[in-house]
Formats: structure tokens, C-alpha cells, sequence
């Protein structure tokens, strides 16, 4: 069940007239969160529900014998069970098959291990981490122990179930207490999260996705330079759309549920470096890499070439969690070994020496001082390259078509279309135009988001804001094209 | 990313009293006190309603194509049901006039349920192949249908040799024999009695026609820069990464031109939603009309097909030999003209072993149809992936050895699509045997 569906939407209409019935009623309101929430879920596989069941059963047990133990070293044993568990889970379904040809590669085409062929279930990457947060949290003593039916709906509230954003135990379970939040609803701010989330993933992602992204990574080797380059950007874009398009409806969705979702993105392509751009995009799942593999390798406390090492591997293994294959992980390298160099190159006096000269080399030229924002610009260009490189291998399907597609982009033919003809007016000003959204500063977003759009809507009758909404619903509708395809962050 | 972790704060929405609406814009914390006191959730509700009515009402045509678009059965019927009605009424108040005017300006078709070449629909087809119209997105799981029956005793469709000269699997091959693509035609095989389609009404004839066994035999033009040769290739998503592989050889030599057109989510079950007989009539009529065709389709093909009235239950006899008639009159349509012997030459790349048992079935069905069809049709090849996209067992596997002999991800994470590198020995072999068939 895809939200910018109609199935969707029945669905959703038919879980708020639930939730407007028993909303008063705590308990009551908990189930029937739950019994939708499994519906949602069961709606691709009935089969897997039992395994979120599972999941959730599992960790809820953990997390009470780490309360009710006080012994530090059966503690410890029992929350690396824990970990092992949901990793283990993860691994027979996500990692099997990876590992399993990589280990038959190695020891020769004639053994191989036996193929499982597991259906991935839908967000389960998603719901592990989550699950992982509470029992490490409850370790930490940073959440109570709460009742099985609070931490099942944490694991299974729908609006965030398949692809987040990451909630944490701690953000989550205090909005269960007491109906505060479940009476005074935004109803402008949660239609402002949805209504931008429909248009960024039927309209800019599907776009971007038929008709520049998906034709030229088809056949990269047949594509010019110009449509290469198209698509690299366009696929920037078309992920920043997709994936921060489903966070903002999941948002909007909670919020018109009285649950409050972080926010997941915040305009990760004006980002002046690698780590800027790790505090905005996906900002769920840096903080949880953070916080429980990056911290739990030691993090920076054991000197700069440990920090090096464990900035790498968080992100080798972040990248991992996106799929069980090397482009992945080259894509996890490539962020890894970026970090590590902004790093070394930030403390370093050389550098900041080298740049000096150049900014007085620049005035020498021109007469005049260096302007203020070559360096932010500098470091903009460099780092938004960066990201739009790396997404190559993400969106290829082997390290070949990423080669090919690299390849391309520097010998490849020139001219402005090929066979994909993917290179047109409408791509290149919708690119341009998401893109300088990225670059307006944070203030002058949320200055105009309040004079243009909260503050006049907020003075609207309700039924007026309704038919606003619908009108907006069906604009995207007619914008986008029949059908919708499936989210890229499901398969994570 | 933080990484300066100490003095952490816990995050705003863990503290204690009134949580903040958001953390970062955009959007900004929209907190500011509103005009109007925030509603409750009998208002939101009401709200929701309005909200869902007006889109409706606007979006009327689309909803009913979406409807329409659903696999024949209960659930379409009821669909229909509502949605007709709904947009019977939008027309009479003129409410689609707004979509009909945006449609013309961005030059569209306006939606309706009559043929398109539609997208996926969520929903309208649960178990189709274009529900995930690119291999980095996965489908909805795919659902399962009336179970399968295959069409011929051998699971693995009938025996088919391999037509023309061998297709030799480029590179080496440094561990053992690698399965070939079996392309076939009835140069060498002999011709299987091809039943006739049993009487289900108008739709439903005998479209077997008589065949001249000699006609696309005879030798192929010669090819220059200045007569290039017409290439097509057409199909649904699975096709579709095929024929984007074919462009890499092709598109940059001097001797052809290629012509992509693949429409995701079709098949041959629901000329409703994308007509193929119609489409590639009217290739065929062009007066250069193309002279290599590669087709695929199936993927989408696991659902009821529409047939004298009837609902025709996916894979029962009836769904079969239907299915069967449907593909002959494709066949048939780009047969070359008489006196044209060899002008024209399709190639129709099967299915591949599927991971979802019924779903595999049904190609293996699907896959025998089409081999006993082309048999019989000396200007039509079956290209068999079956062998080469084989598990040891014979059944589906994701990875499998290359013509290099190295194992290689062939398979899409969905169990359905072929990945870059599959797609890529398929075109690889089409490119030798087009190249050859024509002598470039």
C-alpha cells in the first residue's frame, strides 16, 4: 500500500474515523493504531506481519530482562544478544545471498553455497534499527520500560513503518502518554508536509525517474556527455524528492494522528561539506549510525587515526544498510573516505596556509579582496559533486554500469542527445529549479512558508482549507503520471 | 554527520510538556498562534472528506482509469461501479473540465479507460512485473492469481534447437559449458502441431493461418550507411532493459537505427490499457517500416484476460489458448510481404524463470506458447532465456554464471526484472545474430 494511492487513501480516511471515535480513549486508541498499522503492513505480505510480531516480542523481552537485571556483565551479555539477534534477522535476509556469493567467489565457481531466495520484507531494515535504538536505550537507562502494547505500536505505527524517518524510543513513547497531543491538530502544517511530499515524489521524483534518470542508467554506454551529466544531477534530485517526499507525508500523516515525526532532510544539497551534508540529509539514520555503531566503535576518543578508521567504517556499513551489494558500499567508501579527509584537511595549518595565498592571489589579480563567497562557493561545487558522484554507484545495478556510466561521463560522445533523448528543456529547469530551493537560506524559507501559506491558510474556514487541499490533490494528480512508482527507500 | 557526540541533548520532542512541531525547516516550526483555534478530530475528519471529495471530483478520469485498469474480476467490476458513476457526474457538473484543459496543455491523452500506454498501476495489477518500473525500485509483492497450468507436459516448454549458426557466448569460458540463449525457428526444428484456439466467442477465432514454411528465409539486404537497417524493439519493463542494452552496440554504428518503445505494465492480456496488435499494426504500416523487431512481453501478463464476454481465469485452458491467439495475430502482423522474403525478422525474447512458484509457472506457459507459435513461422525467432537464467536445478536463480563463466547477479531484487548484466548477454547475443542475419 503505496501512500499517493487510492487504496491509501480509503485506508487512511478509515483509520481516522477510528482514531477520531477513540482517540479520548488510551488503550483503545493504542490497539486500534496497531490493528492498522499490521493492516498497512500485511497489505504486501501477510507473512510478514508475523515476523514484525517476532521482532517486536523479541526485543520487548530483552528490553524488561535488562530492567529487571542489575548485574553489569549480564547486562552487557544480554543487550549484545539482543543485537545479535536483530542483526542476525537482518542478515538472513538481507545479507545471505551477498555473503554467500561473495564467499562462493572466493573459494571457487565449484562450491557454492545454497541459495536462499528470501523475499526481502518491506522495511525491515527500518524497523530493526528502531528496535535496536529501544533495547540499547533501555541498556543506557535512557527509556523506561514500557508495556508491550506502547513498544508495538513505537515498532508498527504505520506513518514511519516501511522507510522512516528512524524515531526514536524516546521521541516516540512520551507522546503516548496522556491525549494532549491528539486534540489540537495542525491541520495546515500537516497538509503543508503532505501536500509538498505528494508533489516532490508523483510529480519531480516520477518525472525525473522516466524521463531522465532510468533511460540513460539503462544503457549509460550508449548515452552522451550531456545526458550523462543530466542524469546525474537529475538522479541527486531524484532521490532527494523520492525519499524526503515519503518522510514528509509520513510526517504529515502523524501529525494529522497527534504524533510528532523529527524532521529527516533539511536542504542536504546546499550543503558546504560532506559532514554538513550528513547533518541534513537522512538526519534519522546519521544520528542512529552516530549514536550506536560510530560511538560504539569509539568514536573520536582514541586518537585522529581511530577516528579515521571508525568514520569509514560507519559509513562502509551505512552503506551496507542500503543493500547487500558493493556498489553500496562503494558508496559508503566514498562518503567514508570523504569524511576522513574533511577532517584531516580541516585541522590541517598547510591547508589553511594554502588557502590563504590563493585568496590573496585572487585579490593580487583583481585589485580587490577576495570576495566572501568564493570560499562557501569553493566548497559548495566541490561537495555537491562529491554526493551526485557517489549516487552513481548507488543507482547502478553493478560496479560495471557504474564504470560505464564514469566512463561515459568524461569520453563519452558529445552532443546533446543520443539514443536516450532524455535531455530537454523541462528536465534541466526542473533540475535547476529543486536544486536552488536547496539554496535558499533556512530563514527566507521559513519567512515565506509563514506569510505565504501557515499564516493565511491558519485564517481560512476549515471547509475552505479543505477544498484547497482537494484542489492541490488533484493538481498533483494531473501533473503526475498514471501510477505511481514504489518508493526507492522501501528496498532499504 | 555530528560526530562531536558529547553533552549530548535528548531530543527536543523526549522533553517534557508541549512538543515542537518540527526541528529544522523547511518547514519552520509552524507554532505560530493561529487565527482560529487548532481543530479537533471530528473537524480533521470532516476535513478529510471535503479534501477527498473535491479531488475526486476533479480528478474523476483518472480515478476511473485506475478502476479500469484493474485485473478482470469482482474487484474491477466494483471499482467500475463506483468510479463510472463518480465520473459520469463530475462531466455532467463540468468538473473535469480543469483536468481536461491541464492535459491539453502538457499535450497529454486525457486519461479514460480506453487503450493508453499506461503506466503501473499500484494495485491494478499486484502481481505485475512493471509494478517496479526500475530494477533500483522494488514492486509490491506480488500476488498470486488462479494457479497456472502448464501448457505443455514439459515444464521447460518443448525442446527447441537453436535456428540459426550457434550463438557463441562472448569471452572465454573458464568453468564448464555456459547455457546459450536458444534462439529458434523452423530452419531446424521441426514444426509441433500448433493447436487451433478453441471458439469463445467473437473475440475468440482460429488465427493460425496457413503458413508458407519458405517465406523469411531468403537472403537478407545488404546494409550500407545509406540504406541503414531498421531496428524496433518494443515491450514492457522487462523488455525494456534489453533494448536499452541494444542501443550500446547499435546506436553508435553507422548501419542502423533503433527505435525503443516499451510501455511499462503491458502485455497482451489487457489491450485495454496498452493495444500491442494495435501498435505494432501500425509500425508495420509505416512505409519504412522496421525490419528487426524484438519483442518481450509476459511479465504483466498474470492476470484475467477479457475474452467473448467472459472472464477468462489466468492460466486455465481458456486463458492459455486465447493468450495463444493473441500472440499469433502479433505474429503474424509483421510476417514480410510476399515477395519480401527475409525483409523482415522478429525476435521474441521469452520469459525468464520466475522466484514466485505460480508466477514461474505461468512463464513456462507463457514461454511454451510462444515456442510452438514461432516454430511455425520461419520469420519469427523464440529466444529462450530459460537455460541461461537457470539455477543449477533448473529453477529460478539470482545469480548466475556468465558467458564468462563468472557468476554474475542476473536477477532484480523483486525476482521478476533482469539486472544490467543480464540484460546485457541477451543483447550481446541479439546484436551476433542480427548482425549476422544481415551480414554487417
Amino acid at each position: 500500500m503505496l501512500f499517493p494511492t487510492v487504496t491509501f487513501a480509503v485506508f487512511f480516511v478509515t483509520v481516522y474515523a477510528v482514531h477520531t471515535a477513540l482517540h479520548a480513549r488510551d488503550r483503545a486508541w493504542k490497539v486500534a493504531m496497531v490493528v492498522a498499522s499490521y493492516v498497512f503492513y500485511g497489505w504486501w505480505d501477510w507473512r510478514f506481519c508475523g515476523l514484525l510480531a517476532g521482532s517486536t516480542v523479541v526485543n520487548w523481552a530483552y528490553a524488561r530482562l535488562l530492567t529487571a537485571i542489575t548485574a553489569r556483565r549480564a547486562r552487557r551479555a544480554l543487550v549484545a544478544t539482543a543485537v545479535a539477534a536483530d542483526l542476525g534477522l537482518l542478515g538472513v535476509f538481507k545479507y545471505y545471498g551477498f555473503f554467500a556469493e561473495a564467499l562462493s567467489r572466493m573459494l571457487g565457481a565449484s562450491q557454492t553455497l545454497p541459495g536462499l531466495d528470501l523475499v526481502l520484507p518491506v522495511g525491515i531494515s527500518f524497523f530493526t534499527f528502531q528496535a535496536i535504538s529501544y533495547v540499547v536505550d533501555t541498556y543506557r537507562g535512557e527509556v523506561d520500560d514500557r508495556s508491550l502494547l506502547d513498544f508495538t505500536l513505537y515498532l508498527s505505527f504505520f506513518p514511519h513503518l516501511v522507510a522512516g524517518p528512524i524515531v526514536r524510543a524516546s521521541e516516540f513513547l512520551p507522546q503516548l502518554v496522556g491525549r494532549r497531543d491528539r486534540t489540537d491538530i495542525d491541520v495546515v502544517g500537516a497538509a503543508w508536509w503532505i501536500g509538498r511530499g505528494l508533489f516532490k515524489k508523483v510529480v519531480v521524483a516520477t518525472y525525473l525517474g522516466q524521463s531522465v534518470v532510468d533511460p540513460v542508467f539503462a544503457a549509460p554506454a550508449a548515452a552522451t556527455r550531456l545526458e550523462l551529466l543530466v542524469a546525474l544531477y537529475g538522479y541527486a534530485l531524484q532521490i532527494y524528492a523520492d525519499f524526503s517526499g515519503y518522510t514528509d507525508i509520513a510526517i504529515g500523516l502523524a501529525k494529522l494522528l497527534g504524533i510528532q515525526f523529527p524532521v529527516n532532510f533539511d536542504r542536504p544539497y546546499g550543503a558546504l561539506s560532506i559532514q554538513d551534508f550528513w547533518r541534513r540529509w537522512h538526519m534519522t539514520l546519521s544520528r542512529w549510525l552516530r549514536d550506536y555503531l560510530y560511538v560504539s566503535l569509539g568514536g573520536n576518543r582514541r586518537g585522529r587515526l581511530a577516528t579515521y578508521r571508525n568514520l569509514l567504517l560507519t559509513m562502509v556499513l551505512g552503506g551496507l544498510w542500503h543493500g547487500a551489494a558493493w556498489t553500496f558500499v562503494v558508496w559508503g567508501t566514498v562518503h567514508g573516505l570523504a569524511l576522513a579527509v574533511e577532517r584531516l584537511l580541516a585541522g590541517s595549518p598547510v591547508v589553511g596556509a594554502a588557502w590563504a595565498r590563493g585568496r590573496a592571489a585572487v585579490g593580487r589579480r583583481t585589485g580587490a579582496a577576495a570576495p566572501a563567497w568564493l570560499g562557501p562557493t569553493a566548497r559548495w561545487v566541490v561537495t555537491f559533486h562529491i554526493v551526485c558522484l557517489a549516487w552513481v554507484p548507488f543507482r547502478a545495478q553493478s560496479l560495471g554500469e557504474t564504470g560505464d556510466f564514469l566512463k561515459g561521463l568524461v569520453l563519452g560522445p558529445g552532443g546533446a542527445t543520443a539514443a536516450a533523448g532524455s535531455v530537454s528543456l523541462v528536465a534541466v529547469g526542473l533540475i535547476a529549479a529543486a536544486l536552488a530551493v536547496q539554496l535558499v537560506p533556512a530563514r527566507q524559507l521559513s519567512h515565506a512558508y509563514q506569510r505565504w501559506f501557515h499564516r493565511p491558510l491558519s485564517r481560512l474556514d476549515p471547509a475552505l482549507q479543505s477544498a484547497l487541499m482537494g484542489l492541490w490533490l488533484s493538481l498533483v494528480v494531473a501533473l503526475g503520471p498514471q501510477g505511481v512508482a514504489p518508493f526507492i527507500y522501501f528496498r532499504f | 554527520m555530528s560526530y562531536r557526540f558529547r553533552n549530548r541533548q535528548p531530543h527536543p520532542a523526549s522533553r517534557p510538556g508541549p512538543q515542537p512541531v518540527a526541528v529544522l525547516p523547511p518547514p519552520p516550526a509552524p507554532d505560530t498562534p493561529p487565527a482560529r483555534g487548532r481543530p479537533g478530530p471530528r473537524t480533521v475528519l470532516c476535513q478529510l472528506l471535503i479534501c477527498f471529495t473535491v479531488a475526486v471530483g476533479l480528478s474523476s478520469s483518472h480515478l476511473e482509469a485506475t478502476a479500469a485498469s484493474q485485473p478482470f474480476g469482482t474487484g474491477r467490476s466494483m471499482a467500475l461501479a463506483v468510479a463510472q458513476p463518480l465520473h459520469r457526474l463530475a462531466e455532467a457538473g463540468g468538473l473535469d473540465r480543469p483536468d481536461r484543459a491541464l492535459a491539453q496543455l502538457l499535450g497529454r491523452e486525457p486519461d479514460g479507460p480506453g487503450p493508453s500506454p499506461a503506466g503501473p498501476i499500484e494495485g491494478a495489477s499486484p502481481a505485475a512485473a512493471d509494478s517496479a518500473p526500475s530494477a533500483s525500485q522494488p514492486g509490491p509483492e506480488p500476488g498470486l492469481h488462479g494457479p497456472p497450468r502448464p501448457a505443455s507436459p514439459d515444464p521447460a516448454g518443448p525442446a527447441i534447437g537453436n535456428g540459426g549458426a550457434p550463438i557463441a557466448p562472448a569471452g572465454g569460458n573458464d568453468s564448464g559449458p555456459v547455457p546459450e540463449l536458444s534462439m529458434a525457428t523452423t530452419a531446424s526444428v521441426p514444426s509441433p502441431p500448433v493447436a487451433p484456439a478453441p471458439g469463445l466467442g467473437p473475440d475468440v477465432v482460429d488465427l493460425v493461418p496457413e503458413v508458407d514454411p519458405l517465406a523469411g528465409t531468403g537472403p537478407a539486404r545488404p546494409v550500407t550507411p545509406g540504406a541503414k537497417l531498421r531496428i524496433w524493439a518494443g515491450g514492457d519493463s522487462l523488455g525494456e532493459y534489453v533494448g536499452n542494452q541494444l542501443l550500446a552496440p547499435l546506436s553508435n554504428r553507422d548501419l542502423t537505427t533503433v527505435e525503443l518503445d516499451f510501455h511499462i505494465g503491458t502485455g497482451l492480456t489487457r489491450p485495454d490499457t496498452y493495444d500491442w496488435q494495435a501498435r505494432i499494426d501500425e509500425i508495420m504500416a509505416r512505409p519504412e517500416r522496421p525490419e528487426a523487431l524484438v519483442f518481450m512481453v509476459g511479465g504483466n501478463d498474470n492476470q484475467p484476460m477479457r475474452a467473448g464476454g467472459q472472464n477468462l481465469a489466468v492460466g486455465s485452458e481458456p486463458w492459455l489458448a486465447e493468450y495463444r491467439a493473441r500472440a499469433v495475430d502479433l505474429m503474424d502482423s509483421t510476417r514480410p510481404p510476399d515477395g519480401a522474403v527475409g525483409a523482415t525478422h522478429l525476435w521474441w525474447i521469452g520469459l525468464p524463470p520466475m522466484r514466485d512458484g505460480e508466477r514461474d509457472g505461468l512463464a513456462r506457459s507463457i514461454d511454451a506458447i510462444i515456442a510452438e507459435e514461432a516454430a511455425g513461422r520461419p520469420w519469427v525467432t523464440f529466444v529462450d532465456l530459460m537455460p541461461r537464467f537457470s539455477g543449477p536445478e533448473g529453477g529460478f536463480a539470482g545469480t548466475v554464471a556468465g558467458p564468462d563463466g563468472k557468476a554474475k547477479v542476473a536477477r532484480a531484487p523483486d525476482g521478476i526484472h533482469i539486472t544490467y548484466a543480464g540484460s546485457t548477454w541477451i543483447a550481446e547475443d541479439l546484436w551476433a545474430e542480427i548482425a549476422a542475419r544481415w551480414g554487417f
